[in-house]
């Protein structure tokens, strides 16, 4: 394997080493090292590929270190597509350095073996919940360090009534809007099937008709993240196919960031198919956060008037916003727009509300360590607003959040946008 | 002295360790090559090791581990700067400021703050923001750079017109020389009128008079009105007679920007863009400030000059969102021209602002004779223009054509009564062109300021003053202000 | 080094006389300021020359040279050779402007704001020069005085409270060191970081390092409109400076320069003619009973009635200032007064005012400039307060060696030496 094609060359000319984006990296936060700043990984990957420097343990380290939190790319005015160097460079690296048999065999229960099928997902959230009811997580996790003190954070497990699946057709409440379509997910349903029903309530009390799609199981962003390529672009064919089955032309709407900005990214995913290259835009094209679906004038009107105090929500909350939201997404102003819809609920701004709160997907797992320094500050900026409630949008964020919560004993509660919404929305 | 001289020993690495923290070094070359540029990306080398202290007195004590250990010493912040200063040098170690990042003391009453070197410019004042105050200057890179490192530059920006370059802002600081000795100039309260200024010299010195820890800034109060104008003109050069003719007019606002055609196409494509509009040649940005009556007079002042000089359209706002966006397109200008090419080269001349004009043609002359994409974008309140020439450094002919560019707009320049570097430095890219302003016998008077400082020669050394004589350099010195011109009256 | 002083003793003129001679330099013996011998060289070289071939003989016999316009700085500049004018050789630098009715500006250029002048040059002469075209010289200092006199002394005026120190404001200098090199450093432009900035070295320098030969200066526009206004007396000194802290702690009012004289707070406003007037209303807010004055050209009078001739200087942060004056006037036995800027604060002492004072109050939290001739029950005190620390000694120590290697030009006490 060639060195050039460990690394996005192309790509990182477009860097022209200003350093603007140190600051926002959580990573150079952590360390002040630039080496583990976005404009140096940069500098390793072009040294990698310019035969100045070895692809050796340290590149390796400092490309896994990085959170792709994408913040860079919001300050970066040369426009450096950072997250799709990291990602291709993560796949470079698992193609040259494998990792050894135990990771390997973990990687393809996680990717292959879990995340992909609907009844891998649901067998490890039972056995979770099985672990979790016999109170074998306490016993077990100071055996496991660091990783133990997230597994015993873990959110519960709830009950298999809690994981169904979302019902095929959720109807439409007063007059129609037209339809859309939705992401159950992979995690989502087992952990927070609550949130994905929330969303399909409140889009229904809008006057959308909401439909699922029961056969899809995986977008493909962590497998993208994490340098498995291959396997995510075969999920993005799977995703698109069954989507457009359900309906060819209907907007998506995600509740989780993350995988709304991977597939918002599914026509440069794909560039390289040219028999899939101009579906996969089309459909990226059709893909929109549940924040930008409500924030619609239209949604918006609809809101307001179903949505209502008694919601029971403790204030002052405050917005962190998701990386892939916010710097993958650029959306920024429609969640703080929402929030401030719903009657009788302050709303506090959080210092850094747009840096990295360590999750990155499963960054968490991978280096519990480093995952919980990068929460560290986040969790002060949080007592500094002295919010009782923490919103955010994105399942690896409120599972990051609530370990962080955990942690300090502050009691904040950490909730989906969604679920706000659906809480405050008055019965009919 | 060290090892060999050129390695650091494992004894000693381990010293710096325990200093520092196990994270406060960066030895393995992989690690240490991110270090080998800083913004100025012409020329590379190589740091024995990266040194990261916490503290004023982690610093001293990692200075004399590696002064035992035969290593020089270059002081780098956020490695932002344009002109080499923070580059490695051979046989050196890199002291990092990036983790001195804490404002140790922010007094409202007193109007100053005492922050590490590491603070990034806007988080000071970010941090004496709830106090009704700011910091004064603003240097386009102010998101990343550090307070260390516009001291050792003596940075300006925008803002400079009206409040100064940083020396105007320095009160005091801390500094630690090469026996790693800890000293503290000035201070809050001191006047300084009247007493041997040695805080002048060490402003804009480059980190070559030893290595700056603590500072301690004056703070200015946030003024009452702000207003941002923007006028768009036809012609580049009638933007900047408009230009000449406001400082002719003695007219005060805080900050007067140019930016051409380019520069703005750059800027609206990326995720800075400002709004500025697509169908001007070269589009000014000005910023009045102080009380309401008095930005009313200045801005209508303004607009009266700009429309003189032919602005087709002139737009004023106070929006502090729609200002910081003006702006903010305003300083990832550098960063924008990455969209145009790999690489850029940014000039950084200043002229007397009654020949702004003159020397606009002659870098464009200069560019497009040598088949160069040239954008501006500059301080033409203070004459300090920013040609910035976009190239591929892959491509050797063109590097060569840049640099012979670049020669060309600072000879124009000087010949003008004009000077090399308004704020980036002489670092590495200038040294030669030194010879073009000054004398062999200010060179070396300049040299002994150094050394009476730093008599070995610990501190960045290499950097700034020509390596060689500049007679060995066959350049003469400047023909306007020489010495023997006698009774010059 | 030769810096031994017999502050009644007299120079041996013999050597200067044939390095004059040597060098094409008229020597006066007592034409000087207080009767002194002074040199008058008529062309920059033949200073240079001159410098050159005494610094040579420097070491048989103890030469002191003193750079000198009018002798208007001197007391402020170099105290000991006000006072003992014979022990020194005068450095005429108004003999380098040549003509009498010669101005000594070698450029003003209106177009971009700045001046370029001979260090001989009178300060009054280059105000009104620069006056014709609109525009205002830092520092405000009236009364006779040289540029080069007004930088080597390291004086501000009291329009540093809206333009910081004079040093600020100067953007490069000619000079001629000890050795009798001539040198540059800096330029004529606004904005410069070319070099290091020896020029700043030479600014407050006292002209240790050698002759300041010429400097360019950055200028201000001079305003649309000046109001100089006073306050009725307070009932103590105190009291009047806590009056100019309130003026000083508000951001709507933009007062350009503050100070306290005899319970009285002086204050001017200058700047766009309405916005003058609307910031004088809001002082009337917080004062009651203002007295308007003529300012009078460059608002003179404003700057005259804060001028003093300063033996010593104490300056600390603003909210130290009350406090200071409080426990001065209860030590020296006399009202003091104060200048508020934005962030310092100083009160100048002069001879009369502390020369019945027996000590310094204690603590006492303010730095201390010495200026001139200190009693002797005070100045005991002095010693551990200026000076400096090691390798600032260290520093001062090896610029001196390197720029004045004779000790030509060298006093004692400045730079305090630890």
């Amino acid at each position: 394997m060639s060195r050039e094609s460990l690394v996005d060359h192309a790509r990182a000319l477009d860097c022209i080493h200003c350093g603007l984006c140190l600051t926002t990296c959580p990573t150079y936060q952590l360390t002040g090292s630039e080496t583990s700043s976005p404009r140096g990984r940069i500098h390793l990957m072009r040294a990698v590929a310019e035969g100045r420097a070895e692809p050796d343990a340290t590149f390796e380290d400092e490309m896994n270190f990085c959170l792709v939190c994408r913040h860079c790319e919001s300050v970066c005015p040369a426009g450096v597509e950072f997250g799709a160097m990291m990602e291709f460079s993560r796949g470079a690296l698992l193609e040259r350095r494998p990792p050894g048999p135990l990771a390997r065999l973990a990687r393809w229960v996680g990717f292959r073996g879990i995340l992909v099928r609907r009844a891998g997902l649901r067998l490890a959230a039972m056995g979770l919940r099985a672990v979790q009811l016999l109170r074998l997580d306490v016993i077990t996790s100071p055996l496991l360090g660091l990783r133990g003190q997230i597994f015993r954070n873990l959110p519960r497990v709830p009950s298999a009534r809690e994981r169904r699946p979302l019902p095929p057709v959720t109807e439409a409440e007063g007059p129609a809007r037209g339809t859309v379509l939705v992401l159950d997910g992979c995690v989502m349903p087992e952990l927070f099937g609550r949130v994905n029903r929330a969303m399909t309530d409140v889009l229904a009390a809008t006057g959308r008709e909401v439909r699922s799609v029961p056969k899809h199981v995986c977008c493909g962003a962590l497998h993208a993240h994490n340098g498995e390529l291959n396997q995510a672009e075969d999920l993005a064919r799977l995703t698109i196919a069954q989507f457009e089955e359900v309906d060819g032309s209907a907007p998506v709407v995600i509740d989780s960031a993350g995988c709304g900005a991977h597939m918002k990214e599914y026509g440069r995913l794909l560039a390289n198919d040219p028999e899939w290259r101009g579906r996969a835009s089309a459909f990226a094209a059709r893909v929109v956060d549940l924040t930008e679906e409500l924030a619609s004038p239209e949604a918006t009107a609809r809101l307001q008037e179903r949505l209502g105090d008694g919601h029971g929500i403790e204030g002052p909350v405050t917005w962190d916003d998701p990386c892939h939201l916010c710097h993958g997404q650029g959306v920024r102003e429609q969640p703080r727009q929402l929030l401030d819809l719903v009657p009788g609920l302050e709303r506090v701004e959080m210092p850094g509300a747009d840096s990295c709160c360590g999750s990155a997907g499963i960054y968490t797992v991978l280096r519990p360590e480093d995952s919980l320094e990068v929460l560290d500050p986040k969790l002060e900026s949080l007592e500094s607003t002295g919010a009782k409630t923490l919103v955010t949008a994105n399942p690896g964020c409120h599972q990051q959040w609530q370990i962080g919560v955990g942690k300090t004993g502050k009691g904040v509660e950490v909730l989906h946008l969604a679920e706000v919404l659906e809480r405050a929305l008055k019965p009919r | 002295m060290g090892s060999d001289g050129k390695q650091l020993s494992r004894r000693h690495l381990a010293e710096l360790e325990r200093i520092v923290g196990k994270k406060g070094v960066r030895a393995d070359p992989t690690a240490r090559s991110a270090y080998e540029s800083d913004a100025f990306m012409l020329q590379r080398a190589s740091a024995e090791v990266i040194v990261l202290p916490r503290t004023t007195a982690e610093a001293a004590a990692a200075i004399k581990v590696l002064r035992e250990a035969g290593l020089v010493v270059v002081p780098r912040g956020a490695g932002t700067g344009l002109s080499g200063g923070a580059r490695p040098v051979e046989n050196g170690a890199i002291v990092g400021t990036a983790r001195m990042r804490d404002v140790l003391e922010v007094n409202a009453e007193d109007r100053y703050a005492r922050v590490q070197a590491g603070v990034v410019n806007v988080h000071l004042t970010a941090a004496c923001a709830d106090a009704g105050l700011f910091y004064g200057p603003d240097p386009s890179s102010q998101t990343a750079c550090t307070i260390g490192g516009n001291v050792g530059n003596n940075s300006g920006g925008p803002h400079g017109f009206k409040y100064g370059s940083t020396n105007r802002h320095v009160l005091g600081l801390t500094m630690v020389d090469s026996s790693g000795e800890v000293i503290q100039l000035g201070g809050p309260g001191a006047a300084g009128d009247g007493d041997l200024d040695l805080l002048g010299p060490v402003v804009g010195s480059e980190g070559m008079l030893g290595l700056v820890t603590e500072v301690t800034v004056q703070l200015l109060p946030r003024p009452e009105k702000v207003e941002t104008l923007l006028c768009l003109f036809e012609s580049l050069d009638a933007c900047c007679d408009a230009v000449s003719e406001m400082i002719a007019r003695r007219l005060e606002p805080s900050a007067i920007e140019i930016l051409d055609r380019l520069t703005i196409e750059a800027v609206e494509a990326s995720v800075l863009r400002a709004g500025y509009p697509d169908n001007a040649e070269a589009v000014m940005l000005v910023e009045v400030e102080g009380g309401d009556e008095e930005v009313d007079a200045t801005s209508a002042d303004v607009i009266e000059v700009a429309r003189a000089f032919g602005a087709f359209d002139t737009r004023r706002t106070t929006d502090p969102v729609e200002r910081k966006r003006l702006w903010a397109g305003r300083k990832g200008a550098f960063g924008a021209m990455g969209r145009i090419a790999p690489d850029l080269y940014v000039a950084d001349v200043v002229a007397p602002r009654t020949r702004l004009r003159e020397i606009v043609s002659a870098a464009t002359v200069a560019c497009r004779e040598r088949n160069l994409k040239l954008a501006n974008v500059f301080h033409a309140g203070d004459g300090n223009l920013h040609p910035n020439i976009s190239y591929d450094r892959r491509d050797a002919d063109e590097v060569r054509r840049v640099l012979e560019a670049g020669r060309i707009i600072m000879e124009a320049c000087v010949a003008a009564g004009g000077s090399l570097t308004g704020e980036h430095g002489i670092g590495l890219e200038k040294q030669d062109e030194m010879c073009l302003v000054f004398s062999d016998d200010d060179l070396e008077a300049m040299d002994q300021l150094r050394a009476a400082f730093d008599p070995d020669a610990f501190w960045n050394p290499g950097k700034m003053l020509p390596v060689r004589g500049c007679r060995e350099i066959h350049t003469r010195p400047l023909p306007v202000h020489s010495p023997a011109a006698e009774g010059a009256s | 080094m030769t810096t031994a002083t017999d502050p009644t003793g007299t120079m041996d003129l013999g050597p200067v006389r044939a390095a004059c001679q040597e060098a094409g330099v008229e020597l006066d013996d007592a034409g000087g300021v207080g009767g002194g011998p002074v040199a008058r060289p008529a062309t920059e070289a033949a200073l240079g020359n001159l410098i050159a071939l005494l610094a040579d003989r420097g070491h048989q016999s103890p030469i002191r040279l003193v750079p000198c316009g009018g002798g208007g700085q001197l007391h402020w500049c170099r105290p000991d050779a006000t006072l003992a004018p014979a022990g020194f050789l005068q450095l005429s630098m108004g003999a380098l402007l040549g003509d009498p009715s010669a101005t000594g500006v070698v450029e003003y250029v209106p177009g971009d704001g700045t001046l370029t002048a001979l260090a001989g040059a009178d300060l009054s002469v280059l105000r009104a020069t620069v006056a014709e075209g609109g525009h205002r010289l830092t520092p405000a200092i009236f009364g006779s005085c040289t540029l080069g006199g007004v930088l080597a002394s390291g004086r501000s005026g009291l329009d540093r409270h809206s333009f910081g120190p004079t040093r600020h404001h100067l953007l490069g200098m000619r000079m001629i060191d000890g050795t009798g090199r001539h040198l540059r450093s800096g330029g004529r432009l606004v904005k410069n970081v070319t070099g290091f900035d020896l020029h700043r070295l030479h600014a407050g320098g006292r002209g240790i390092f050698g002759p300041i030969v010429e400097a360019s200066m950055r200028l201000m526009p001079a305003p649309e409109a000046e109001q100089y206004v006073t306050s009725p007396p307070a009932t103590s000194t105190a009291a009047a400076v806590e009056l100019a802290l309130a003026i000083r702690g508000t951001t709507t009012i933009r007062e350009q320069g503050l100070f306290v004289r005899d319970r009285v707070v002086h204050v001017l406003m200058s700047g766009r003619g309405r916005q003058v007037e609307a910031d004088r209303r809001r002082l009337e807010g917080l004062v009651t009973g203002l007295e308007e004055h003529e300012p009078g050209p460059g608002a003179e009078a404003f700057h005259l009635a804060g001028e003093r001739q300063t033996a010593v200087r104490l300056s600390t942060v603003p909210s130290k200032i009350a406090g200071t004056i409080s426990a001065l006037e209860a030590s020296i036995g006399g009202l003091t007064g104060a200048v508020i800027q934005p962030g310092v604060a100083q009160v100048d002492l002069p001879q009369d005012l502390i020369s019945g004072a027996s000590a310094w109050p204690s603590p006492l939290e303010a730095r201390i400039s010495v200026r001139g001739g200190v009693p002797e029950p005070l100045r005991s005190g002095l010693t551990a307060t200026v000076a400096p620390a090691g390798p600032e000694s260290r520093w001062t120590r090896r610029l001196v060696e390197a720029f004045d290697p004779a000790g030509l030009f060298q006093t004692e006490g400045f730079p305090a030496r630890s």
